[in-house]
C-alpha cells in the first residue's frame, strides 16, 4: 500500500487495512447508510465507551506507596478479586440482585395486569402515581424505609403497641432491610416496562380460558404469564443489572456483611485512594454483569424455543 | 324447564344501554341466530349468557337453574370468539384440550380426544402444530373443536367467521350447521350477515338499538316481516311510504294498492310502510292494465349471470325487481314499463 509515495513495510499496512476495514465497514458505513444514527454514536462513545476505556487502562496501573499511582500494565489488582472477601460481596450483590427482582415482580406483574383491565381512567391515574413514585430518589427511599423499620416510629413500634411483638426492636440494618428497600426502587419501574406488553394481551384470550373452566387465578398463570413471559425475563434482566449497581440502600439499610459492589468500588476510590483497583472491579462488574445478561438471554431463547416447538 | 331462558334481561353501560328487557326461550339443541347491525347489542347479550357481562337486571336460566349469578368459569359454556382467541403459546392439541388439563386429565387422554375433536371438525392430523402455521379457515375449526372440547350444554359464537373470505365464510356456514345437527347441540350465533342467519339457524332473533325486533324462524321472517327495520335488514325490500285506506288498501305516488297482509293495529289514515320483496315484482309492458301498478321508467339493469335486477324509476321512487335468468325479461336503460306489486307479495308494517 502506497500512501503519498511512501513505501509501507507489509506488516504495517495489513494492520492499517485492517483497522480501515473495521473502522470504515464497521462505524463509518453503516452511518453513511443510517446517518440518524450518528446521535445514539456519539452519545455512547463520548459517555459510555471512552470512559470505559479509560477505566479498563487505569485498572492496570500501578499503586505506588499508598496515595498515588502510574502509568504500567498490570494485573495484580485483577488478581486480588480471588480473596474470599471480594468474591463474598459479589456473592452477596448477585444474591441482592436476584432476589430484590424476583420479589419485584412478584408484586409488579400481577398489579400491572391487573391495572391494565381497569378502565382508562383508574389506569391513568394510578400510572401518573407509579411515577410519582420512580422520581424519588434512592436517598429518600432508603431513609423512609430506615424510618418505617425503625423502633421509634416504624412498623415495629406499631405492632407492639397493638399487641402483636413482645418487643419494639428496630428491623434494621440488616439483609431484610435492604431487600425491602432495593425491591420499592425497583417496582415502579417494573410496572412501567410491563405495562405495554400487559396492555396489548388480548383481552379474549383471558375470557376464552374462563369459558374452558379456568377460574381468574388459573387463568393467570395458564395463560398470562406465558404470554408475558418474554416480557418478564426482560423486565428481570433490567432490575437486576439495575440493582447491581445500588450504592445508599445497601449503606444505609445494610450491616456491613450486606456491603455490595458499588460500595466497594467508592470505598476502593475514595477512602483508600486505590483508584486502578476500584476501575479493575469497576471492569469486572461490567463484564459479570454482562455475562449474566447474556445468561439469562440464552435461558430465554431456549425456553421460547421450547415452548414454540414442543410436541 | 330445559333449554335457555332469559327474562327481562338489561345491560347498561354508565349511561348507554346496551339491551333492553330481552325476552327469550330457546328449546334444547336448537340453532339460534342474533341477528343485527353492529351496535345492536348482540354481542352484549351472548357475552351475558356466556357470563363474561353480568345484567344490569333480568335472569338467565339454563335447565332450570338461575345461572344469572354463576361466574363463567363454571357455566359449562363452548364459546368460539370473534378473534378466535387461540392460545399462541400452545400447540393445536394443547388448545383443543385445555381445559382438560384445567381439570387434571392424563396427557394421553387429553391427546386422542384432541384428535377425536379435529376429526369432528374435520382437519384430523394437525395436532402438532402450532397456531401461527395454521390459515384462517383451520384456525376456525380449531377454536371450535376447543369449544366443544368438553361437550358444553351451550355452544355461544360471536361473529366467529367475520375474518374468513366469502367462498369459505359459506362453506363453513354449511359446515357448523351440519356438526350442530350431527350434536343436537344448543346453540347460538351472533352475526350482522342476514344470509349466515337465514342458511344456519331454526330460529332468527332481529336486534336493533339494544331491542329485539322480531323472532321467528328464517323464511316466516323473511316473509312477514314485523317492521321496516326487519324488512330492509333481513334480504333486500322495496319498501314504499304509504298511507293506510282501510285494512286491506293503502295509498302511495296517488295509486291504490290491495294487500293482503297488514300488520296490526294498523287504521285508516295511518302513516306506515309497504314492503315487497324484488323477485316478487313483476315487470310489464307500459300497455298492460291491471290492479296493483305503477308506470315507471327503467333506469338500470344489472345482469350478474345467475340473476337480473331492473330498476325502475316510478317518480319518487324506485322499484327493483329481481329475475331468473330464465324469465329474463328483454329491457334496456329508458324503457317504459309497468310494474305490478302482487297483493299476496305487499307486507304493510309499521314505519
Amino acid at each position: 500500500m502506497t500512501v503519498a509515495g511512501t513505501i509501507v513495510s507489509d506488516d504495517a499496512a495489513q494492520r492499517r487495512g485492517l483497522i480501515q476495514r473495521v473502522f470504515v465497514g464497521g462505524i463509518v458505513d453503516p452511518l453513511r447508510r443510517y446517518p440518524l444514527g450518528l446521535y445514539p454514536t456519539i452519545m455512547l462513545g463520548v459517555f459510555f465507551f471512552v470512559p470505559f476505556l479509560i477505566m479498563i487502562d487505569i485498572s492496570f496501573w500501578h499503586r505506588v506507596e499508598s496515595r498515588t499511582y502510574e502509568r504500567a500494565f498490570e494485573l495484580t489488582h485483577y488478581a486480588r478479586f480471588f480473596s474470599p472477601l471480594f468474591t463474598a460481596h459479589l456473592w452477596v450483590s448477585i444474591e441482592f440482585s436476584a432476589l430484590s427482582s424476583a420479589f419485584c415482580l412478584v408484586v409488579a406483574v400481577p398489579f400491572t395486569f391487573f391495572l391494565s383491565r381497569f378502565r382508562r381512567k383508574p389506569q391513568v391515574v394510578a400510572l401518573v402515581f407509579v411515577l410519582c413514585v420512580l422520581s424519588l430518589s434512592e436517598v429518600i427511599i432508603a431513609y423512609s424505609w430506615s424510618v418505617l423499620l425503625s423502633r421509634v416510629a416504624g412498623i415495629p413500634k406499631l405492632l407492639f403497641d397493638i399487641g402483636l411483638l413482645d418487643s419494639p426492636d428496630s428491623w434494621f440494618p440488616g439483609f431484610w432491610a435492604v431487600l425491602c428497600g432495593l425491591t420499592y426502587f425497583n417496582v415502579p419501574l417494573a410496572i412501567l416496562v410491563l405495562y405495554p406488553q400487559s396492555t396489548r394481551l388480548d383481552r379474549e384470550l383471558t375470557e376464552a380460558a374462563q369459558t374452558l373452566g379456568a377460574s381468574p387465578l388459573i387463568t393467570f398463570w395458564t395463560v398470562v404469564i406465558p404470554l408475558l413471559w418474554k416480557a418478564i425475563l426482560a423486565c428481570f434482566i433490567l432490575l437486576f443489572v439495575f440493582t447491581m449497581g445500588a450504592f445508599v440502600t445497601p449503606l444505609w439499610l445494610g450491616e456491613p456483611e450486606n456491603t455490595m459492589y458499588a460500595q466497594l468500588i467508592a470505598n476502593q476510590m475514595l477512602s483508600r485512594n486505590n483508584a486502578p483497583f476500584a476501575a479493575a472491579l469497576g471492569v469486572f462488574l461490567v463484564i459479570v454483569t454482562l455475562a449474566l445478561v447474556a445468561i439469562t438471554f440464552w435461558l430465554g431463547k431456549e425456553r421460547s424455543a421450547v415452548a414454540g416447538g414442543r410436541r | 324447564m330445559s333449554g335457555l331462558q332469559l327474562a327481562g334481561v338489561t345491560k347498561r353501560f354508565g349511561s348507554i344501554t346496551a339491551v333492553t328487557d330481552v325476552n327469550l326461550d330457546i328449546p334444547d339443541g336448537k340453532f339460534i341466530s342474533f341477528l343485527g347491525p353492529s351496535g345492536c347489542g348482540k354481542t352484549t347479550l351472548l357475552r351475558m349468557i356466556a357470563g363474561l357481562e353480568s345484567p344490569s337486571a333480568g335472569s338467565i336460566r339454563l335447565d332450570g337453574e338461575d345461572i344469572t349469578p354463576i361466574p363463567t368459569h363454571k357455566r359449562n359454556i363452548g364459546m368460539v370468539f370473534q378473534s378466535l382467541a387461540l392460545f399462541p403459546h400452545l400447540n393445536v392439541w394443547e388448545n383443543i384440550s385445555y381445559g382438560m388439563r384445567i381439570r387434571g386429565a392424563a396427557k394421553a387422554d387429553r391427546k386422542k380426544r384432541a384428535s377425536e375433536l379435529l376429526e369432528l371438525v374435520q382437519l384430523p392430523g394437525v395436532e402438532d402444530r402450532l397456531i401461527s402455521h395454521l390459515s384462517g379457515g383451520q384456525r376456525q375449526r380449531v377454536a371450535m373443536a376447543r369449544a366443544l372440547a368438553l361437550e358444553p350444554k351451550l355452544f355461544l359464537l360471536d361473529e366467529p367467521l367475520s375474518a374468513l373470505d366469502a367462498k369459505l365464510r359459506e362453506e363453513m356456514q354449511v359446515e357448523l350447521r351440519m356438526l350442530q345437527e350431527r350434536l343436537g347441540i344448543t346453540t347460538i350465533i351472533v352475526t350482522h350477515d342476514q344470509r349466515e342467519a337465514m342458511t344456519m339457524s331454526d330460529q332468527v332473533v332481529v336486534m336493533s338499538t339494544a331491542r329485539i325486533q322480531q323472532m321467528g324462524r328464517p323464511l316466516e321472517i323473511y316473509r312477514n316481516p314485523a317492521s321496516a327495520f326487519v324488512a330492509e335488514f333481513i334480504g333486500t325490500s322495496n319498501l314504499v311510504k304509504v298511507k293506510v285506506v282501510s285494512a286491506t288498501e293503502v295509498e302511495a305516488l296517488g295509486e291504490h294498492f290491495t294487500v293482503d297482509n297488514m300488520a296490526d293495529g294498523l287504521t285508516a289514515g295511518a302513516d306506515a310502510v309497504l314492503s315487497v320483496r324484488p323477485e316478487e315484482v313483476h315487470v310489464l309492458p307500459p300497455s298492460h292494465v291491471g290492479p296493483n301498478q305503477m308506470d315507471g321508467k327503467v333506469t338500470f339493469v344489472r345482469d350478474v349471470g345467475a340473476s337480473v335486477e331492473t330498476f325502475v324509476d316510478c317518480g319518487d321512487l324506485t322499484v327493483i325487481s329481481l329475475a331468473t335468468p330464465k324469465d329474463r325479461p328483454d329491457l334496456h336503460v329508458g324503457d317504459a314499463v309497468k310494474v305490478e306489486l302482487p297483493r299476496e307479495s305487499c307486507v304493510v308494517v309499521k314505519p
